[in-house]
């Protein structure tokens, strides 16, 4: 985060960024019994847009395809509030929308380590909770915790 | 002889780093102890299926059409997601 340029009018900045994650992921497989295993391996791109008069308040979109078994696309839309220059937290709706659908909400926090004035690795732990949509086999909630890393620019 | 210098705030970030690392991989290890890990056999999800299946009660059965099998059959399809799918026994249920 901070890490665009600053911008010549009022307006918003833009951070992009692009990573990969995995974690764990738990649900009930319609057995009655809630089980955990590994996440699938996610790869994800979006871009953060901060307004340049309140910096600490960002927008976060995010695209994610989950690349094991069969491969999903999704996406996450997040009110984020940074505290620190490089640390912030983050809640929103988390979806995914194809092959099956899945519905939830997701908090966070980002960790970013900068590289040079306008590159940073980003750290992100997550937890989602899915409780609605058409890939879960029963009525209980799909869990993910998930931790994320990547390449954060400034655009 | 070198003079001592005030820690960075580039090396602050990565103790911070670290630190958060840290206790990721702790929660994460914790949680496999304690809640168990299931090995990928059981389905939880419609997609941990191949196209064509749906996962019920851990097992990923074939939906079969009305005019091929019937109303309401199906077939346990025990192949997840990127495996040889055999199995063509029909299910009792």
């Amino acid at each position: 985060m901070f890490l665009a340029s600053p911008a010549r009018a009022e307006g918003y900045l833009l951070d992009g960024n692009f990573g990969i994650g995995s974690g764990l992921e738990g649900g009930d497989s319609g057995t009655g019994q809630f089980g955990w295993r590994r996440a699938r391996l996610r790869i994800a791109t979006g871009v953060d847009l901060r307004d340049d008069e309140s910096q600490a308040d960002a927008l976060g979109f995010r695209a994610f395809a989950e690349i094991e078994k069969r491969a999903t696309l999704g996406g996450e839309a997040r009110y984020e509030r940074w505290l620190s220059h490089n640390v912030g937290a983050y809640g929103g709706v988390i979806f995914v929308a194809t092959p099956e659908t899945l519905f939830g909400g997701s908090v966070g926090m980002d960790l970013v380590i900068p590289f040079g004035k306008r590159a940073g690795l980003y750290l992100e732990p997550s937890f989602s909770v899915l409780p609605v949509g058409s890939d879960l086999p029963s009525s209980g909630p799909l869990i993910w915790l998930l931790f994320s890393a990547g390449i954060k620019l400034g655009l | 002889m070198k003079s001592r210098t005030p820690a960075s705030p580039l090396r602050s970030s990565f103790t911070a780093a670290r630190a958060l690392l840290a206790l990721c991989l702790l929660g994460l290890a914790h949680l496999l102890g304690n809640a168990g890990c299931s090995s990928g056999a059981i389905c939880y999800r419609n997609t941990d299926c191949p196209n064509a299946s749906d996962c019920k009660q851990g097992q990923c059965v074939r939906r079969i059409s009305s005019e091929a099998g019937g109303a309401g059959a199906s077939s346990v399809d025990t192949s997840l997601a990127g495996a040889v799918d055999t199995s063509q026994t029909p299910d009792a249920n």
